[in-house]
């Protein structure tokens, strides 16, 4: 299921939170959240949420192995065979048939490409199941003696399809013990509505016009639409991911379960390494804790390190060439702007910024395209080099469509809606404020919720709007 | 202020929980009539259904159709959409959207099929008009909407296609952009060559299929894109006239070729395309035809000889497609006006299921009795898309077979003044699962055919799906 759904917004939603603000236990709130979290993920994947359960079930048990062979010399060995397992599930689900193409090509052998439709969040769900693991390992966390709690910090459903990558040290004391605040439970509702307008209202129709943008033929773009369909790209990106953490920060919010945030407006970044600790922060860190630390991190072999990492991060986007490219193009600007931090910082600021957002867009043209051909095809034509020229009147017309969206894209990635959202949620922790005014701001949201939930929704039934030519019965 | 935190909570959360309510115990529609489809009825829960994913897929869908006050979220829809496809400023009014669907892969049909004439034929059950029908007749056709339901709007194309395996399947799911400038709604065809190639070896492999003494006509037209849409939509990959050039270069020198393409733009000045429909007028049709009498030898017959009448207020096929945009207002408000010429011989017609030519439906070659209960007038013109259409006249003269999509509707009423019988076949109405064969070759000799005319629009010579159903007339379908 996915939130930006009817069926999320008006039936599973309501019924969760009905249930759950029912039950008084801490243990009954749980199961509540497990079985609804487990629906959740197997109406999308009858089948997939095996997979889910067994992967929990792995890391659970090696946890407790782990527990029992704490100081042994066999703990090494069963960190190991457990990572190992974490891997070949990902390897299995996501990889399987990438890996038999390029053995193939390489190789030269003729194995049959297996076709495994990947299940639905596996990559981030595997990652939080192990950094569990990792983390039991290196005695940062106690074992967890409960498979469902442990399941049910694998699978909650805020964060199990699209992160954050929640870590288990943060979780791990709100498993048993939650206390929500009601102004915290309501904010934590408005952040949900926030992300759903973020993702129904932007992503959504950024990703239609970028589409028609970058999917034509070749012979067709132009220069213009080419950038400009990135650029929407970007966008519709941005907004969807970002708006599936806000939802899912908000829902946690609402269930007593406090999220570290992973947005944190990358567009506004002056460099490419500032752009990486603003955009899917829970990722980056994962790597920098599992991966970059543990190689050695900047004390030895640097380079080889952030080569590492991201090769890796590239790769974990999908199981395709272009994403590791597209992580490997990052290697390099990071490894650059490394080097050149003394003259780069004589830049202007602003001119900066415009440089990192170029680096940035060619950086998602290299994430869009997983053809290689329609890739360098697509670059030629950003630079002039191929397609029909700057611009034509197909191009504006879509520009002239697009415009009220671009305009609000643009302000919804500088930090004008989050200063005006402070405004309003300072009095959230500031006591001195008069109570008529709390009531007065809580109200404002309460209708901005409202309206917000009211436009998706139109949205959302009108995406379903097919008409149909010949109507034959 | 914890109350009235937990109270707004409170509001919000029963709020959805109401309309939830509300969407599972209210009565489900079961039609949409703005959008002009059935909508997706409750699926059904099995263990197979759920496991392989089709139940959740399905349901979704159906939850989503018979969403409480649909229909006025829709409403609200459209003047949302006037923020995400802003017309421009002042009296612009420009819209551009992919519609991605298979406009043509099926046609509609003026004529209600009499019940009683045969109970088996599926296929002209399907033809039954929408528009006609009354709330008893909703009812009798209820096994057929059933299987209409299951088609998802989306897998129209990939169901009307034959097989998984066809070669060209990713190509034919074409998809069409159609603009909206002012008060004129066009569709913007896309060409592959590869595909235009395959239009004129299947123009070829008809020739080759017919006796040696059939005369193979050829007319390409373009449509309205190709004269009123802003530059970049009628050159380069939209040029109608490469594509047109392109398809009769590729034909063999025995076809011959109309050139429809000049006769049109010579009158572009005129009213020969609708703006609200995808078609041309009659006017238009009229000179195709004038172009197609040239190359056949014969004389045209002056338009003023015609005896005319008119249809106001038609709001076509670009007002459906474009309805949930507030451009499409303009198409609403500037409906066309359709003008006919009636034959100006005795004419009979006939039509049929299938190549039996049996239980004949009687319909007129241009109606001039359409209700104002159908919207689309272009219906007057042979009655529509049917399987197999005769026209008898009073002529004496040679007989003709006609492919054509509905582009080839308005212009068959003119050849009657020239063939004691024209027999129009719609090639998207056989050899496919579900409907009858037809082994074209065998028909047209038995029929004693002299001139085969093979009429097709631009999106048609694009249209893989389309080229194979002609192939499969004469037995070259590649499947």
């Amino acid at each position: 299921m996915v939130f930006s759904s009817l069926i999320f917004l008006y039936l599973f939603l309501p019924l969760v939170i009905l249930f759950y603000f029912a039950c008084h236990s801490i243990n009954a709130k749980n199961w509540v959240l497990l079985i609804f979290s487990l629906f959740f993920y197997a109406w999308g994947e009858p089948v997939y949420v095996l997979v889910l359960m067994l992967s929990a079930a792995i890391n659970y048990g090696c946890g407790r192995l782990l527990g029992i062979l704490r100081n042994s010399r066999l703990s090494k060995p069963t960190l190991v065979l457990t990572v190992g397992l974490n891997l070949a599930i990902l390897a299995v689900f996501k990889y399987a048939g990438f890996l038999v193409e390029n053995m193939n090509h390489i190789l030269g052998l003729q194995l049959a490409v297996p076709t495994i439709t990947m299940p639905i969040g596996i990559s981030f769900y595997t990652f939080q199941a192990l950094s569990y693991t990792i983390d039991v390992y290196r005695g940062h966390v106690k074992v967890q003696k409960s498979y469902r709690d442990f399941l049910l910090y694998v699978t909650l459903f805020p964060q199990l399809i699209a992160g954050p990558i929640v870590r288990y040290s943060e979780i791990e004391p709100q498993l048993r013990h939650r206390v929500p605040s009601w102004e915290g439970i309501f904010y934590g509702f408005t952040r949900f509505c926030l992300g759903l307008g973020k993702k129904v209202l932007l992503a959504n129709y950024c990703g239609k016009a970028a589409s028609r943008l970058l999917d034509g033929s070749l012979e067709a773009m132009t220069t213009g639409g080419t950038w400009f369909g990135i650029l929407l790209f970007a966008f519709e990106i941005y907004f969807d991911f970002s708006g599936y953490s806000d939802m899912a920060i908000g829902l946690g919010k609402v269930f007593g379960f406090k999220y570290a945030e992973n947005f944190n407006l990358p567009y506004i970044s002056r460099s490419i390494s500032e752009f990486w600790r603003r955009w899917h922060i829970s990722l980056s860190s994962f790597f920098r804790d599992y991966v970059y630390i543990p190689l050695g991190g900047n004390r030895r072999h640097q380079i080889f390190n952030l080569f590492v990492v991201w090769f890796l991060t590239g790769l974990w986007h999908g199981a395709s060439w272009n994403f590791v490219l597209w992580g490997l193009y990052f290697f390099l600007l990071i490894a650059l702007e490394k080097k050149l931090r003394v003259p780069l910082k004589r830049i202007p600021a602003i001119f900066r910024w415009a440089m990192t957002s170029v680096l940035l867009l060619i950086g998602w043209t290299l994430f869009y395209y997983t053809d290689f051909q329609k890739l360098l095809g697509a670059l030629q034509v950003m630079f002039g080099l191929a397609g029909s020229g700057a611009s034509n009147g197909q191009l504006h017309m879509l520009f002239v469509n697009n415009i009220p969206l671009l305009l609000v894209c643009i302000v919804a990635s500088t930090p004008i809606p989050r200063l005006l959202w402070l405004g309003i949620n300072s009095l959230d922790v500031d006591k001195e404020v008069p109570m008529a005014k709390q009531v007065f701001y809580a109200l404002c949201v309460f209708f901005f919720d409202f309206g917000l939930l009211a436009v998706c929704t139109i949205s959302l039934v009108g995406s379903g709007y097919n008409p149909f030519l010949y109507f034959r019965f | 202020m914890k109350k009235i935190y937990c109270a707004l909570f409170a509001i919000l959360c029963l709020s959805l929980l109401c309309v939830g309510f509300i969407s599972l115990v209210d009565q489900d529609k079961t039609v949409s009539l703005a959008e002009n489809r059935n909508l997706s009825k409750r699926p059904e829960l099995t263990l197979s259904s759920w496991l392989d994913g089709s139940f959740s897929t399905k349901f979704d869908t159906y939850y989503s159709d018979t969403f409480p006050f649909r229909d006025t979220l829709l409403g609200y829809n459209k003047q949302l959409n006037r923020f995400y496809y802003y017309g421009g400023s002042g009296d612009d009014n420009v819209l551009t959207i992919d519609y991605q669907g298979g406009a043509e892969q099926g046609g509609e049909a003026l004529n209600k099929v009499d019940p009683s004439a045969s109970d088996s034929q599926i296929e002209q059950e399907e033809k039954t008009d929408s528009k006609q029908e009354t709330s008893s007749e909703t009812e009798t056709s209820q096994p057929d909407s059933e299987s209409n339901a299951q088609k998802e709007p989306e897998d129209t194309t990939s169901s009307t296609v034959p097989e998984r395996e066809y070669p060209d399947e990713s190509e034919a799911t074409a998809i069409n952009t159609i603009i909206i400038v002012g008060d004129n709604a066009m569709d913007i065809p896309t060409a592959t060559y590869e595909i235009i190639d395959k239009y004129a070896e299947s123009v070829d492999n008809l020739a080759d299929a017919m006796d040696s003494h059939v005369r193979t006509f050829s007319l390409v037209t373009p449509n309205s894109g190709q004269f009123y849409s802003p530059e970049s939509f009628h050159t380069g990959l939209h040029d109608q006239k490469a594509m047109i050039d392109a398809c009769y270069d590729h034909m063999s020198e025995g076809i011959y070729k109309v050139d429809v393409y000049s006769a049109l733009e010579q009158h572009q000045d005129e009213y020969i395309f609708f703006r609200t429909d995808h078609h041309w007028t009659a006017l238009g049709a009229y000179y195709a035809y004038e172009a197609f009498c040239e190359t056949a030898g014969f004389t045209p017959v002056a338009l003023s000889e015609f005896e005319t009448g008119t249809y106001e207020n038609f709001v076509g096929s670009m007002y459906t497609y474009t309805s949930a945009y507030p451009q499409s207002d303009a198409l609403l408000e500037n409906p066309d006006t359709v003008t006919y010429y009636l034959p100006k011989v005795e004419t009979s017609a006939k039509y049929y299921a299938d190549a039996t030519l049996t239980n004949g439906i009687p319909i007129s070659v241009v109606s001039t009795a359409i209700g104002e209960n159908v919207s689309n007038k272009y219906l007057c013109f042979i009655s529509g898309d049917t399987p197999i259409c005769v026209i008898d006249t009073d002529v004496e003269g040679p007989t003709c077979l006609v492919l054509k999509e509905s582009y080839g509707n308005a212009f068959v009423p003119f050849l009657t003044s020239h063939y004691s019988k024209i027999i129009v076949v719609d090639p998207r109405e056989f050899n496919q699962e579900g409907k009858p064969d037809l082994d074209l070759a065998a028909f047209a000799a038995e029929q004693g055919v002299d001139d085969l005319l093979v009429i097709n629009y631009p999106f048609m010579i694009n249209n893989a799906s389309y080229i194979e159903w002609l192939n499969r007339l004469v037995g070259k379908g590649e499947r």
